[in-house]
């Protein structure tokens, strides 16, 4: 049937759609004498909330008499009607139709529309069966906007109350669960956003409502619902298509002013493709440094620092397995393969209660679940790197599978570079996805996700470095009912880098670090009414840090094996958090964690000397601990509050108070962070980490919610940040605690937010002002830096400016545009030159009193898309662009070097030209 | 294979992610003109039977072209602790400070004290007395780069641990072409002793790398191998003769960590996975002004030395390239003044054929062996 057609159909119908279900309470007494159908009906709706629809002409020559008393209106109008050529119907909304001779249905039969449909859903027909609610029940998988879908078990009447609905958002084309969309009832602001899985779970009153359904990327959807007791329905969403005829599309996304959920950025693939990027590979990291709030040090880093945090405070998940380098090719590329990614959400001030373990932020990665419908690929080639994804069900409609891999033929590059510099040198990278989710039944999923990368590099040396990251998770989804449902979680992570030289026979060595976490958590979500929703849970951690194994590699080698303690530690945390609707305009979110970390043996702990500098010279005793004895503890609450209150539909303000514990830390004394950094779990001598944030927001849209702008202020204080000493050693350090000293860290700032979600141009543009400072003022830890005073953090850049724009010009073609701008990053310059040893030689200034010059890179893209038949067997798409336009050389540092005796000064840029970049993606 | 800087830029742009060498400019930036001026001392306590020179200068911009600021009329002393017996250091002019021997005793520890001209008071720590194993050898190889010189070392004890060293090297250079005249005050003189014509010249210079080494992973206290020098394939170094004395220092571990420091502070910054930079402070101090930072680390050890040789021959084939052409130059004043005063050529010899006398000349690089550096006067040690 032609879809427009089958519309209007739609419409007509829907206006039928009505229930069996009608009010038999009110009784009423009536008293006609050959009265017309028109004076019945005017004293019946005088007496009742019921209209009537009837044409006139079909009853000018009724008459009616009746006498009754204490009846209901069906009793009446079946006596009325009684032996006569009239059919009525009443419908739920307490409308009676009456017509001549036909009976008016008011509901549809099955499959009515939509031949596929009928044997999935029973849905709109009659529901009498299985009253207790708890059993599989038919669900309705809702896919018109205009129909009426009925919920639960309908009574005779509509009993006053709320009851629940839960249910799936999914993609209708694949049928992946679409994660983050808002479903909620417009006029009174109760809503819910789907939850990984895409499912959500909402309370509202009994009756009548209108849902709407918004997503980043769908179209919008509308649903009406009868909902009459708990029942379920499913969302099936349509792509944002734009037709070839202009078509004048509204949206209205308004979860950032009615969420309660503040610093909350959600960036969808979609969004991150449109961004142009060095080398023209989507990269999910790159997108996230555009964000207020987001800063690196430099461009050869995917460490980010969200709102004045070290690159080591950021949990950064991978399906909830934690990635403790996100980054190929010294960060060039993100650890993250675009086309197995759904979504990002960054959380940076209100960390929901569930998460943990990090000071900052969370960076949660998710990644999508599979066709549920057809075998499906995707894939790219790019300068450098080359992917390929495959998805598609293997148990229809049941179990669905991605598996996605990329690598790099840098290798091949340099090979075929005639420079003997480029020649000896080595750089590659591969990574490996696979995600496989189940569906036992509506009550029951399973998904497993499966991560892998390795890099490996030497750089015109003989000195070859590696470090890989491996990642499993199994999760189990269970919905115990329609208001409760749990997710258990367990998974293994692992980082571990070598170094490796062969070079010299004597000195040859192989330098290994590990770290492990065995991870198990189990998360409930209970939806106790509907104005509180609960979540729960415990979440546990078992770390293995082998932090250094020194070996000699080869007969001839004299190194000796070095190999630093192995250490571990248990942290775990229970959690409760509320969202409780006060009103329609005020919404508080509360959460606790309590958190707890256990140092566990075997381990040799040293004592220090109290109110001496922890140095080699002032240890008192090494105590030996056995395997499994417990060192020391440490444990605290941590609170996770935030508020928001609504001033009207398009505006609210939101509030947060937020604290947080972190227990393991990485530790680095070069600027960026590097893929030999440190990790170092709490010990005795080095205590946790612990922050504090308190920020406030007001957020507002404009014309129907297509623009979104907010302000948010934050200011945060940081106890226990770990610095190093001048001069430290990391590596291979048994006794780390004596290069690495405690300071105070504060941090604050403002963020202002300015996005267009949809139309031709879209893009947002951020401005944030935010310091970041640290002090270390005390003497018994080691020498002060910079007199005690605060000084300011390696990542402290006050301005930062991002605008990301994208103009679609037609459906296949668009242009993209990036423009950052940046404070330059302090550096430590070198303040007077003197000769020692037969050369000159450099003493530097206070610790980051200067700054290298400001940051300022434009990049463009375009993307030509092929043709849009939609029954082709390949889509493809090229894009092109430059990076760094204006090709300035933005200084990554400056440095000097002494050379031939004499002091040189250097700036040093990655990318000190525009660089131009050609891609081609495919999908089938 | 030479390029140009923006050329570097350009073929860097096809692999800069992979060697993350980006783009490299000479940068100075403007905010670091104050002059700090602070107190430098160089030098150690000799504990073998040498001189002890102490330099005392004084720190300056990094803009600032005047290479030198001694520190003058100031009292330099060792001081033994215990018995408060003290040193006193001559000064010998241009801001060092010399005493012939000191006595110094192994199981004692010894300071410096300093006070400058304007009042200011300098000491160091207490330092122990560190001897030096003898050097086992200097050794070099060669391959397609170049030569490399090495250290050898060992310390049956197991005690030394951590090495510092410096060489010497001093060269014998030839010009291109040996002289027989010579052109002085516009007119050209036959030399009459041939060792005086600029032909044979002998470069000296100090390493000016930290050369650090440490044992204390190892087994057992034994460097070998370890790289002092590494001379580029058909350098002017080895063109002839060379030679270096290496200098071997003992350091207890925490001078090891200053020049360490001072190393990783002035050589090896500006690698993207480089440490910072990092302010830092010897253990010699300002009593007069606590606040006031000296440059410089006080060791006492003996500076045991060792001497080689490379001849040219050792090396072979070894081309240290010139580009030298001779040209002939008429013996009148007026080509005389044009090509030797004018244009800088230099006569190398002289022949006689119609219409008369004519002069063979090439450029003054490839007459002057002084011109790359160096003097015509043979070191007293050269064989």
């Amino acid at each position: 049937m032609n879809p427009v057609r089958k519309n209007i159909l739609f419409i007509f119908f829907a206006v039928l759609v009505c229930a069996k279900g009608f009010s038999q309470e009110k009784l009423i007494s009536v008293s006609f004498d050959q009265s017309t159908f028109e004076d019945v009906v005017k004293d019946l709706e005088s007496k009742t909330d019921f209209h009537f629809y009837y044409d006139p002409i079909q009853f000018d020559s009724f008459q009616v008499s009746i006498h009754v008393v204490d009846k209901s209106v069906p009793y009446i109008l079946k006596q009325i009607f009684q032996g006569t050529d009239y059919r009525f119907s009443i419908d739920s909304h307490d409308r009676i139709y009456v017509v001549k001779r036909l009976e008016i249905l008011t509901t549809l039969p099955p499959g009515f529309f939509d031949k596929r449909s009928r044997k999935d859903s029973l849905a709109y027909a009659n529901i009498t069966a299985d009253t207790s609610g708890e059993t599989d029940k038919p669900t309705n998988t809702a896919t018109s906007e205009n129909k009426l879908y009925e919920i639960g078990i309908k009574g005779l009447q509509t009993k006053p109350g709320s009851a629940i609905i839960t249910g799936y958002v999914k993609d209708s084309k694949n049928g992946e669960p679409i994660i983050g969309a808002a479903v909620y009832v417009e006029n009174t602001k109760t809503g819910t956003v789907t939850d990984q899985f895409g499912y959500f779970t909402l309370t509202l009153s009994r009756g009548r409502h209108q849902l709407k359904i918004t997503s980043v990327g769908m179209k919008d959807a509308r649903r009406q619902i009868m909902l009459y007791s708990d029942g379920k329905l499913n969302i099936e969403m349509f792509d944002f298509i734009p037709s070839l005829k202009a078509i004048v599309v509204v949206a209205e996304k308004a979860s950032n002013v009615k969420g309660v959920q503040m610093g909350l950025e959600k960036v969808s693939i979609r969004t991150i493709k449109q961004v142009p990027v060095v080398f023209g590979e989507a990269d999910v990291l790159r997108v996230v440094l555009t964000l207020p709030g987001v800063t690196s040090v430099g461009e050869a880093s995917t460490g980010f620092n969200v709102r004045g945090g070290a690159a080591d405070q950021n949990l950064i998940l991978f399906n909830d397995a934690t990635v403790y380098n996100p980054s190929h090719l010294f960060g060039f590329f993100s650890a993250f393969n675009p086309d197995c990614v759904q979504d990002i959400e960054l959380y940076k001030s209100s960390i929901p209660e569930k998460y943990g373990g990090r000071l900052s932020s969370v960076l949660d990665v998710t990644t999508r679940n599979g066709n549920k419908k057809k075998i499906a690929g995707t894939g790219g080639i790019g300068p450098l790197t080359g992917r390929f994804t495959l998805e598609g069900p293997i148990w229809k409609d049941r179990t669905t599978f991605v598996i996605g891999a990329r690598t790099s033929y840098s290798n091949w590059i340099l090979r075929n570079l005639h420079n003997d510099e480029f020649n000896k040198s080595k750089a590659s990278f591969y990574d490996a996805n696979l995600h496989i989710s189940h569906e036992f039944n509506s009550k029951n999923n399973l998904y497993i996700t499966g991560y892998i990368s390795k890099d490996q590099f030497k750089l015109n040396s003989d000195t070859t470095y590696g470090y890989s990251n491996r990642n499993l998770s199994i999760k189990w989804k269970h919905i115990f009912n329609s208001k409760f449902y749990g997710i258990a979680t367990t998974g293994i992570d692992n980082y571990q880098y070598d170094v490796s030289s062969s070079a010299n026979p004597v000195n040859a060595f192989d330098l290994k670090f590990k770290i492990s976490q065995y991870n198990a958590r189990f998360d409930f979500s209970y939806a106790a009414s509907a104005k509180h929703s609960l979540d729960f849970g415990v979440t546990s951690v078992l770390y293995k840090l082998d932090p250094g194994s020194l070996n000699p590699v080869g007969d001839k080698s004299l190194v000796t094996p070095d190999i630093v303690q192995p250490e571990q530690g248990l942290e775990t945390a229970v959690y409760v958090g509320d969202k409780f609707d006060i009103s329609s305009k005020l919404s508080i979110n509360i959460g606790l964690r309590y958190s707890m970390f256990n140092y566990i043996g075997p381990h040799d702990v040293n004592s220090y000397a109290e109110g001496l500098p922890k140095e080699e010279s002032n240890i008192t005793d090494t105590t030996h601990y056995n395997k499994g004895n417990v060192i020391n503890t440490y444990r605290g609450p941590e609170y996770r509050v935030s508020a928001r209150f609504a001033i009207n539909d398009v505006s609210s303000i939101k509030a947060s108070y937020n604290t947080t514990r972190q227990y393991i830390h990485s530790i680095s004394n070069t600027a960026s962070i590097s893929p030999t950094d440190i990790w170092k779990l709490s010990d005795p001598n080095i205590k946790p980490q612990l922050g504090e944030q308190i920020s406030l927001g007001y957020y507002h849209n404009f014309r129907s919610n297509t623009i979104e702008t907010s302000v948010e202020v934050y200011y945060k204080n940081i106890d226990n940040y770990l610095d190093y000493k001048s001069g430290a050693t990391l590596i291979l350090n048994h006794h780390l605690e004596t290069d690495v000293m405690n300071t105070k860290g504060r941090a604050y700032g403002i963020e202002f937010l300015l996005k267009r979600t949809t139309g031709k141009l879209n893009g947002w543009i951020s401005y944030a002002y935010s310091r970041t400072e640290l002090k270390m003022d005390d003497p018994s830890v080691g020498p002060v830096i910079n007199h005690g005073n605060y000084y300011p953090a390696n990542y402290d850049k006050p301005n930062n400016l991002n605008v990301i724009a994208n103009y679609r010009f037609t459906h296949r073609f668009s242009m993209s545009m990036n423009v950052v701008y940046s404070t330059g990053r302090p550096i430590t310059l070198p303040v007077a030159v003197f000769d020692l040893a037969g050369a000159q030689r450099l003493y530097y200034s206070d610790r980051n009193a200067y700054r290298i010059p400001d940051y300022f890179r434009m990049d463009f893209s375009m993307t030509l898309e092929g043709n849009h038949k939609v029954k082709q067997w390949l889509h493809s798409s090229w894009s092109a662009g430059v990076y760094n336009l204006s090709g300035r050389k933005n200084p990554y540092s400056i440095y000097f070097v002494q050379e031939n005796g004499v002091i040189h000064g250097y700036k040093l840029s990655i990318f000190g030209t525009a660089i131009p970049f050609i891609t081609y993606n495919f999908k089938f | 294979m030479k390029m140009s800087k923006s050329k570097t830029c350009k073929s860097i742009l096809l692999a800069a992610f992979i060697l993350g060498a980006g783009c490299k400019e000479r940068y100075i930036p403007k905010e670091i003109a104050t002059n700090y001026s602070y107190l430098v001392v160089d030098g150690f306590l000799n504990a073998g039977n040498d001189t002890t020179t102490i330099t005392l200068t004084r720190s300056k911009t990094l803009e600032d072209k005047n290479s030198f600021y001694p520190e003058l009329s100031a009292q330099v002393r060792v001081e033994e602790e215990g018995s408060g017996n003290m040193f006193t250091l001559d000064e010998i002019g241009n801001g060092k400070y010399q005493v012939p021997l000191l006595p110094l005793n192994p199981s004692r520890k010894y300071r410096l004290n300093i006070r400058i001209s304007n009042g200011g008071v300098y000491q160091s720590d207490f330092v122990v007395v560190k001897n030096s194993p003898p050097i086992d050898s200097i050794s070099w190889d060669q391959n397609e780069e170049g030569v490399t010189i090495y250290a050898n070392t060992h310390d049956p004890q197991d005690s030394s641990r951590y090495y510092r060293f410096e060489y010497t090297e001093t060269w014998e250079h030839h010009a291109e072409y040996s002289a027989l005249y010579d052109y002085k005050n516009g007119a050209v003189v036959y030399i009459a002793d041939p060792d005086s014509n600029h032909y044979k010249c002998w470069t000296t210079q100090r390493s000016t790398d930290i050369l650090l080494a440490s044992t204390a992973r190892l087994d057992k206290d034994v460097l070998y191998k370890f790289p002092l020098r590494k001379i580029l394939r058909n350098a002017e170094e080895i063109s002839v003769k060379y030679s270096t004395i290496v200098t071997q220092y003992v350091l207890t571990e925490d001078g090891y960590q200053y020049w360490n420091l001072l190393k990783k502070n002035t050589e090896e910054l500006g690698s993207i996975f480089g440490p910072q930079p990092s302010q830092q402070t010897g253990n010699i101090h300002c009593i007069s002004n606590p606040e006031e930072p000296v440059m410089g680390y006080l060791s006492a050890t003996t500076g045991l030395k060792k001497r080689i040789y490379i001849n040219n021959n050792e090396v072979l084939p070894w081309q240290y390239p010139r580009n030298c052409q001779t040209i002939t130059v008429d013996a009148i004043p007026d080509s005389i003044q044009w090509y030797f005063g004018m244009l800088g050529y230099s006569p190398i010899d002289s022949v006689t054929a119609p219409p008369g006398k004519k002069y063979n000349a090439s450029q003054k690089p490839c007459v002057y062996c002084t011109f790359t550096g160096g003097t015509t006067t043979k070191p007293s040690f050269w064989p």
